[in-house]
Order: C-alpha cells, then structure tokens, then sequence
C-alpha cells in the first residue's frame, strides 16, 4: 500500500497541489481526475518515483518510499515501443524470460482485446490507443505493485474501458493497484478522486 | 544492431593486427639490421694492424695500445716465437743458435673492437702510434676499413629510419585505435539509449542497462584483443611467425585500450525516464 500523507507540492507561479491522505491498496482501481494543469501527471511521476521535490510523507506499507521499493510501471504520453520493432519483440522486452503461464496469460489478455492476430505486425502500423493497449498488457503481466495511466482518456473510452475490464481483472487478482489519471470522470469507478483547487478529495 | 557490433569488432582487429605487424616488423628489422652490423663488427675485428717493435718497448707499447678504448686485444710475438716460426717454417733447426743471437723485433697484433672503431678511432690509433718510441714499422691502413665504415654507416641510417618511422606510425595507429574504440563505444551506446529509454520504461529491470554498457565496452576490446594475441601465438606456436608474442606489450595496449572504452561511458548521452 501507498500512503501520502501531508503531501504537498508547490510549483512554478499559482501551481499547488495537496492531498491530506491519501492511500493506494493493492488491487484497487483508483481514478483521480481533475483540469489540465491541475498536478495528475506530477502526482504519478512522484508515485512513479520520477519527481521528489514535495513536502510530506510518501509511504510505501507504511516506510518511507525509497527506490526500487515498489515496482511500478507508469504509462504516459512517452511511448515506450520501439516502432520498428515487431509486437511481438516489444512485449517481451522487459522480460529476461517467460514462462509458459506469462505467456498464455498474455495470449489470453490480447484475445480479450482483439490484438491477438497483430504479434508479427510492426509497432509502427498500430493505432495509438492500441499501442497503449499493448503497453498496458505488457505492464499488467508483469505483476507490478503499482500501475499508473496517466491521462486514460485520451487513449481509451467507455467501450475501450468495457474491453479491459477482464485485463484489468488479472491485475487486480495479482494484487497489482492502478492508477489512473482523467480529465473527465469515468463512471463506474468506485475509488475516484478529484484534484479541486489544488486539493485531492475522495469522492 | 549486432551486425554493427560485430563490424566494430572486426574493424578494431583489422587495426590491431596491423598494429601487431608493424610492431613485429621494426623488432625484426632491427634484428636483421643488428645481425648485418654484427658481421661487419666480426669483419673489422678479423682486420688488425700490425706494429714491429723493439723487443725492449714492446710492453710498454703494448700495455699503451691495449689501454686504447677501441681496442680489444693486443697479441705479442717475442724474439722466441719468431725464431720458432723461422726455424719451422725454412727448416733452419740447425741455425736456431746463430738465430739466438740476432737482435730480432717483437710484432704486436692489434684487434680492433668492430663496435668501437671508426675513422675517428682510426686518428686516434695513429695519435697514439706517432707518440710512442721503439716502433719500426706500422702495417695499418684507412682503406682496409673504409668498405666496413660504408656498409655500417648505411645500416645505421636504415637503422635511424625505421626507428624515427616506427615511433611515427605506431604512435598514430595507436592514437587513432583509441579515438576509434571511443567513437564506436559512444556511437553505438548513443543508438541505444532510445531501446533503454523504452526497455526501462516498460519495466524492464532497472541497472541492466548499466551492467550492459560497462560489458560492451570490455568486450568490444577484449575480443579483437583476444583474437589478435590469439592469432600471434597460434603463428609462433607453429612456426610460422618468429617471435614469440610480447606479453607485455599486449598487456600494456589491452590496459589502455580496455581504460579509454571505460571511460568512453562518462562522454555516454544518460537516458532520461521522464
């Protein structure tokens, strides 16, 4: 689990961002969402231990965050595929190697989402939010503790949302929480957060 | 990108053997040069003056002679070894007596020293012969040497020449065998940095890019190296090649070569994971 608490960040010109508490748990599905410029991205990158320079206290299972803690993968606006490179080649980047349960695992989850016969094409020729699909596929069966999105709803819709839902199952079943980042609220999700005038509410 | 791995192996080998032969080359050179100047040393020794002295003075001239830094030996032939030689050589064993009782002189045979005796020597010796009492007759000559002084003077130049030539050229080679495995290392690592940039990013374990970097340079050395000193004992080992591979020599290039690789990582562009 990750905890912030009396989190604070203060940026550039008006910029502030504050979360009194705020706890991520293993296996949740979390939304925050908020304007642009309203700290989402920032408040990933501090979760994906990319940007350190805030106030108070972020905890991981109650000890504060240290690198390599936590596994997290986080995915942006910066795609992480090589474009020349077959599908194939990217998914299994990360890996040292897989076993047999990973793989099947993955062939399953790109059968959910229609990507299943695309493993021979070149990376370059998908569509952006398949891209991103991929991307998320890759991340979840690698189990991380955390996986953040940042701005879901520029890459996936409702339907798209509808079609993950059985990927997002099998993170949630590895224990793996995400995260994501919205400008607007997708309905459905029970742990949603806002970022209002700088601060983060529950919903 | 392995293709480009291993284009950069083979062209640091091709240098490194290149390297290898020039620097074979001037050791054998040397070594025959050496050898050439060695025979013409033996030459001028096999060449002594000859001094006819008087019985009295011979040692004191030749103790002054043999004292000549350009000397190596001064040989002595007394009263009694000539009327030997006579006496054996015309038959004049009954004369031996009458023979005795002649006021013959000693001969001293001079041998030079071939490494130390040229046209100035050559002054000195007569410096010294004009100085010194008691001596009847002098058989010595510039012109027996002059062929020797010719033929050493040529070999001292080709000598000079590759000496100057081969601190030139392999000081070159190895110059630009270090700004070339610092170039390839900093190339190929720049072309890298965008597959770590995404290998990290989509969760890959963080460091192994580190550890990967740090191998590419050992091995992108280490393994011409290998072949090149692998090649050079293979071919001493056979006969087919003289010289017996200079470890140290290996040594001290596979140190400098593995250092600059190394180093090549702080010029290393740093992937940035925001």
């Amino acid at each position: 689990m990750i905890e912030l608490k009396n989190f604070e960040i203060t940026g550039a010109g008006s910029f502030h961002l504050k979360a009194d508490e705020l706890q991520i748990k293993s296996g949740l599905f979390i939304q925050i969402s908020g304007n642009n410029n309203s700290g989402k991205s920032l408040l990933l990158k501090c979760l994906a231990g990319l940007y350190h320079n805030y106030n108070g206290e972020l905890l991981y299972n109650g000890v504060p965050e240290k690198p390599g803690h936590y596994s997290v993968i986080l995915i942006n606006d910066f795609t992480a595929v090589l474009p020349e490179k077959s599908v194939k080649y990217n998914l299994y980047l990360p890996f040292a190697r897989t076993t047999k349960r990973k793989k099947k695992l993955l062939e399953e989850m790109l059968k959910d989402c229609g990507l299943d016969k695309c493993l021979d094409r070149k990376m370059k020729t998908l569509s952006r939010s398949e891209i991103k699909i991929l991307e998320l596929i890759r991340a979840i069966i690698q189990q991380p503790h955390f996986l953040l999105i940042d701005d879901f709803d520029t890459y996936f819709d409702n339907f798209s949302l509808e079609n993950l839902t059985k990927t997002f199952d099998h993170a949630a079943k590895a224990g793996t929480a995400i995260v994501i980042t919205t400008r607007k609220k997708f309905e459905g999700i029970t742990n949603s957060y806002t970022i209002n005038s700088g601060e983060i509410h529950k919903l | 990108m392995k293709l480009r791995y291993l284009l950069q192996i083979l062209i640091i080998l091709v240098l490194l053997i290149v390297d290898d032969g020039i620097y074979n080359l001037r050791q054998y050179s040397q070594e025959e040069l050496n050898f050439r100047a060695e025979q013409v040393y033996l030459e001028i020794e096999e060449k002594p003056a000859i001094l006819i002295v008087t019985e009295e003075q011979s040692e004191r001239i030749s103790d002054d002679i043999g004292n000549l830094y350009f000397v190596n030996k001064v040989s002595k032939q007394n009263k009694s070894e000539i009327i030997d030689i006579l006496s054996r050589q015309y038959h004049l064993d009954e004369a031996n007596s009458l023979l005795d009782e002649l006021n013959l002189p000693a001969v001293l045979e001079i041998q030079f020293k071939g490494a130390a005796f040229r046209e100035t020597e050559s002054s000195l010796f007569w410096q010294a012969t004009e100085k010194e009492e008691g001596i009847f007759q002098i058989i010595y000559t510039d012109e027996n040497y002059l062929d020797d002084w010719s033929k050493l003077d040529k070999l001292l130049e080709y000598s000079g020449l590759i000496e100057n030539y081969w601190q030139w050229i392999y000081w070159g080679l190895a110059i630009l065998l270090l700004l070339i495995v610092l170039l390839f290392r900093i190339s190929y690592e720049n072309r890298q940095v965008r597959y770590w940039q995404v290998y990290r990013r989509s969760g890959g374990k963080p460091g192994l890019s580190r550890i990967f970097k740090i191998l590419n340079s050992i091995f992108l050395v280490f393994i011409p190296l290998a072949i090149a000193m692998g090649v050079e004992y293979f071919l001493w080992v056979n006969h087919t090649f003289g010289y017996m591979p200079d470890f140290r020599f290996h040594i001290i290039r596979s140190a400098a070569l593995l250092t600059v690789s190394l180093l090549s990582l702080i010029l290393i562009r740093r992937e940035s994971y925001d």
